[in-house]
């Protein structure tokens, strides 16, 4: 068979029959099958018809529907990284053809679903630090969870995405120990034990006020109404162990353990209202009011619903948009809302990172300071914390002019204000800090141990600021030596232009140095410097849109040019957090509108927050059935 | 009897398999007996894993007119030349077309590629430690142990989530088998039988638990049932443990060998105490089966604490053939090599009749890749230490024809784990670990 009706066939699976009518007729061709042409000339020499350098096969990846594969393809002839520099380029109307080519591969899928409500998410467990918080709420007592757990492993960025919270064994061990531990803790501190048994009421604990205990307990642990079987079963318990035991303490042991390692504590259940109305999509149906409840407060303060939330949970009234609007924005003003910076914002821009980051002790003493670290994270917490709290516009991330410091940070930046220990929000003198960008917590996060990385940082951007990831560099892309400060005398810059001397390098580079080296002037710890090994830093570059940039104020210049793609990334971030799944097509668009809206309503925090909590995606579950 | 590393006559090129040259390093291999076979002590399974590979002109066994010289990498092993193997020519086809080191982790085990993925869709094979596990994991108090120095990093590098990278054992194909890495909660958790058989209210509790979970299952969509099944098979072992240690005589360990709470500050302390205690839970039979992750994969770990090494493993693991930097890289695997021997002075010291515990068992070192330079995945560097219970004729090398899977030799092991599989991964054949089995093996 002729190669170029083999590649027809397997394409006609995926664009149906107007590529075989083309392939027969001989009418005009259209736009598939130009397609088809456009990368059988740019693509299959290497990447199909049988060729799959690198293991990629072009025309497989359309075939099978490989969304990952055609992901990065799109990526890497956006860029221009592919085809390769020596390989001719295609022409732009060829580049839009296969760009287009490759994205509707992509959306022609059977998963395709038009409603963000109807993407299957699966039941998730309580991260550590959900259980840490959550056992507080509930019982009043605290609890180190990160002592024992393992650290949780993250998809997406974030710790929150269901289908990687295991609950291997030894996690539900942990579990085990855990629930022993903190049922020991409420018994023996008084408050907690007299706040547990108080539903008992005058009768004490005789079967009705057992009965009262264990249905306010679980209706709290458990953050619904429950069933008189469910209390049933703890009140059976307790008798069986009361007697067995011949011990009061034994019992209510028991009855705490058992309701903490119950999966109705453990995952956040969601099953959604049980009618469907006939005019609803049987792709998805909405969350109960408790579910809300719960989703909210989780996404917002990563703890379970506080009484008043309950209550609008109990009424149903969180079911309505002003009250789900009214309770969003108490429980953003909320202390609690914190849980947002230490969860949210600390993973999003790495800066939780920043306590571990290997920097080299030697050649940095600074960092023997045992205070420097954590006030590095303290400073963007707060930073953050602030936004959301005060309600601010999120673009304060990318330039502002007063950042959070102490007197160990206002030394390590070499600035004058008056602060001592406490964290205090100071005014700057100039624009080389205020913003993310300056911040030691995520410039040591973004460093290696002895010197700074240009891409890491600018990798850093691309990822986290601008949602523009660049694809993983090829096998063998060889490294940069770990230091900078070398016997060669040969600068960062012209070290990392040898390596981009490498056409399969360079394009992708193009990318992603300018932005590093605009931020050179930081050094690994975050200080401001102007020449290392005696070298003045260049930290000129050009943007691959053409803009020139020079130093850290002209990189956020560039970046609040185009604040409304920052505000999208953030918001894209901030739903896969609340949703605890990636976000697919249909929640593109959805993203998009919801961060279009919040531009224009002068970035506020709240705006995407209550974009997200209004959207399908967050107020729906799958039904699991057609997708729509 | 002659010098050590001497190639005796009877040096034989296995006629028939066209694949394994066997290189004893000394004359005798007479120590091997049937009476070590006939003992009821039980096999013990162990995997020492290091980063970022070898440099290869340090670790290869060089043959100099006829003998066959420890390399320097290798040297720390030539005080038990009489109980290991030396591998070569082994490779993971599996793990060789992904891009760096992620790849190459995951599927060390399993000998099955993983998905590229830097996410939720995780997806590689069972590792053979777990498989192992499955089947002969409820004669102990703990199935396995999964030990480690470095909290899990995940996140996407290179395409790649990098939990392939932090984990060598996975309990099915999408699910990595967690890493301990504080030796305190090891501790505890190999020696908690005894708590747990007091415990008169446990299994009450998890009776309860379990039937919450009954019922839930019923309402839910199969994902979340998935997930929930997950649950409840966890929920089960732990009632096994519990079961198992009311049934019979736990090992009981003074609580003054317990390890400080946390995770040790030095690192060549949290090696030796993890290792320490890898080898009491072989001496007690808390548990027969383990894995050891000296880092993670693409560990930037400071290694200066080493006389000649100032900056990070991975780093130097890319020496881009620079003298200075292949130095440094050698003096990092040599002290990984020097660990391993020290383990296996540890499981020597423990009597077990005539012998000792590493006569029953089966010790492997392995990296997931040769060169770091290179990230090369050909000639995986890899040793077998142990008799596995008489099973196994160490004293050798065997050089294995180029590119023999690695499966090749997971199979035999899992043989003598007692788990007998008609076929594993991409095995060909079975590598001859026993001295008298020149069974055919094929690529």
């Amino acid at each position: 068979m002729l190669p170029h009706l083999r590649i027809s066939a397997v394409f006609l699976t995926v664009f149906g029959p107007t590529v075989a009518l083309c392939a027969q007729d001989t009418r005009p061709l259209d736009h598939d099958l130009l397609f088809v042409e456009t990368a059988q000339k740019h693509c299959f020499s290497c990447h199909g018809d049988g060729h799959k350098k690198g293991g990629v096969a072009v025309d497989r990846a359309i075939f099978d529907r490989d969304r990952d594969t055609l992901a990065r393809l799109i990526e890497q002839v956006r860029g221009d990284a592919m085809p390769p520099d020596d390989r001719p380029r295609p022409t732009v109307a060829e580049k839009t053809i296969l760009l287009s080519g490759f994205e509707k591969a992509r959306r022609d899928d059977s998963a395709e679903t038009s409603d963000p409500g109807s993407a299957p998410c699966v039941m998730r467990r309580l991260t550590r630090d959900e259980f840490e918080h959550t056992v507080h709420d509930l019982f009043g007592i605290g609890y180190d969870a990160k002592r024992t757990f393992p650290s949780e492993a993250t998809a997406y960025g974030f710790e929150k995405v269901s289908e990687v919270l295991s609950l291997a064994p030894l996690v539900f061990e942990k579990y085990f120990d855990a629930a022993t531990e903190v049922s020991a803790k409420v018994l023996a501190d008084p408050a907690a034990r007299a706040r547990l048994l108080d539903a008992a009421g005058e009768s004490g604990l005789d079967d009705a006020g057992v009965w009262r205990v264990v249905e306010k307990l679980i209706t709290r642990a458990w953050r619904r109404p429950v069933g008189d079987d469910e209390i049933l079963s703890r009140t059976l318990l307790f008798r069986r162990i009361a007697q067995d035991e011949r011990s009061i303490d034994a019992a209510l042991d028991a009855v705490l353990r058992s309701v903490v390692l119950s999966p109705y504590f453990l995952f956040r259940v969601e099953i959604g209202e049980d009618v469907a109305s006939p005019t609803e999509a049987p792709s998805s149906r909405p969350l109960t009011a408790h579910e809300t409840a719960t989703r909210l407060s989780y996404f917002l303060w990563s703890t379970m619903p506080d009484a008043r939330l309950r209550e609008a949970a109990d009424n149903g009234s969180i079911k309505e948009p002003p009250v789900l609007e009214s309770e969003t924005r108490r429980m953003l003003a909320d202390e609690k809302s914190r849980a947002l910076a230490d969860g949210f914002a600390a993973q999003w821009l790495r800066f939780r990172d920043v306590l571990t980051a290997p920097a080299d002790f030697r050649r940095y003493p600074e960092i023997w300071n045992e205070r420097l670290r954590p006030s590095m994270y303290e400073e963007a917490a707060l930073f953050f914390d602030d936004i959301v709290k005060n309600d601010r516009d999120v673009r304060r991330l990318l330039d502002c002019d007063e950042t959070f410091l102490n007197g160990t940070l206002a030394a390590h930046y070499g600035i004058k204000a008056d602060v001592d220990a406490e964290m205090k929000l100071v005014k700057l003198p100039d624009r080389r800090r205020g913003g993310v960008l300056g911040m030691g917590a995520i410039l040591l996060s973004t460093s290696h141990p002895l010197r700074t990385s240009p891409v890491l940082r600018g990798k850093w951007i691309l990822d986290q600021l601008i949602d523009d990831p660049p694809p993983p560099p090829p096998a063998n892309a060889g490294t940069l030596p770990g230091d900078d400060q070398l016997p060669d005398g040969l600068t960062q810059r012209q070290r990392l232009e040898r390596h981009r001397q490498n056409p399969s390098c360079a394009a992708c580079h193009a990318r992603i140095d300018p932005l590093g080296f605009s931020l050179e002037n930081y050094d690994v710890t975050g200080k401001w410097r102007t020449e290392v090994q005696t070298k003045p830093i260049d930290t000129k570059g050009t943007l691959p849109d053409g803009r020139e940039i020079d130093g850290p104020i002209a990189l956020k210049d560039a970046l609040l040019a185009d604040g409304e793609r920052f505000v999208a990334t953030l918001t894209k971030k901030l739903m896969v957090y609340a949703i605890g799944r990636s976000t697919e097509s249909a929640d593109e668009k959805l993203v998009a509108s919801i961060a279009k809206d919040a531009f224009g309503n002068g970035a506020k925090f709240s705006a995407i927050v209550l974009g997200i909590v209004r959207s399908r995606a967050f107020l729906r579950i799958s039904t699991g059935g057609p997708r729509k | 009897m002659k010098r050590w590393g001497e190639l005796p006559n009877r040096r034989q090129f296995l006629r028939g398999t066209g694949a394994v040259l066997l290189l004893p390093f000394f004359e005798s291999l007479a120590r091997d007996s049937a009476a070590l076979e006939r003992r009821a002590e039980p096999r013990r399974f162990a995997l020492l894993f290091a980063p970022n590979g070898m440099l290869p002109s340090a670790w290869k066994m060089k043959k100099t007119s006829g003998d066959l010289e420890w390399s320097p990498t290798l040297t720390p092993l030539s005080r038990h030349k009489k109980d290991v193997i030396v591998f070569s020519g082994l490779w993971n086809a599996q793990s060789s077309d992904g891009d760096g080191h992620y790849a190459k982790v995951a599927p060390l085990l399993s000998c099955v590629k993983i998905r590229r993925t830097g996410g939720k869709d995780i997806l590689c094979g069972r590792s053979i430690d777990q498989i192992a596990a499955q089947k002969i994991g409820h004669l102990t108090p703990l199935p396995s142990l999964e030990l480690a120095t470095e909290p899990v990093r995940t996140m996407e590098d290179m395409g790649y989530s990098t939990v392939y990278g932090s984990h060598v054992s996975w309990r099915s194909a999408t699910e990595p088998a967690p890493n301990e890495i504080s030796p305190r909660l090891v501790f505890d958790r190999l020696f908690r039988s005894a708590k747990l058989r007091d415990e008169k209210s446990a299994k009450s509790i998890l009776d309860v638990v379990a039937g919450d979970a009954r019922s839930l299952s019923a309402r839910l969509s199969r994902g979340d049932r998935a997930k929930l099944d997950e649950f409840r098979e966890s929920v089960r072992a732990l009632e096994k443990r519990i079961d198992i240690a009311t049934e019979r005589a736990a090992p009981v360990v003074g609580a003054e060998k317990a390890p400080p709470d946390g995770v040790p500050a030095d690192y060549q302390t949290h090696v030796r105490l993890m290792l320490d205690l890898a080898a009491l839970a072989f001496e007690t039979d808390a548990v027969r089966i383990l894995t050891f992750m000296f880092g993670q994969e693409v560990s930037g770990r400071d290694f200066s604490f080493l006389d000649g090494v100032r900056g990070s493993h991975h780093d130097f693991s890319h020496h881009e053939q620079n003298v200075e930097k292949q130095k440094a890289y050698a003096i990092i695997n040599r002290w990984h090599i020097e660990q391993y021997a020290q383990f296996l002075d540890r499981l020597k010291a423990i009597r077990v009749g005539e012998g000792h515990l590493l006569d029953h068992s089966m010790v492997v070192f392995s990296t997931a890749m040769f060169d770091g330079n290179a990230h090369d995945p050909h000639d995986l560097p890899c040793v077998l230490a142990g008799r596995g219970g008489g099973t196994i004729s160490p004293g050798r090398m065997i050089a294995a024809e180029k590119d023999t899977p690695l499966a090749n030799l997971w199979w035999p092991i899992l043989d003598r784990l007692d788990v007998s599989l008609p076929r594993f991964a991409d095995a060909g054949g079975k590598l001859p670990l026993g001295q008298f089995e020149p069974s055919p093996v094929k690529k």
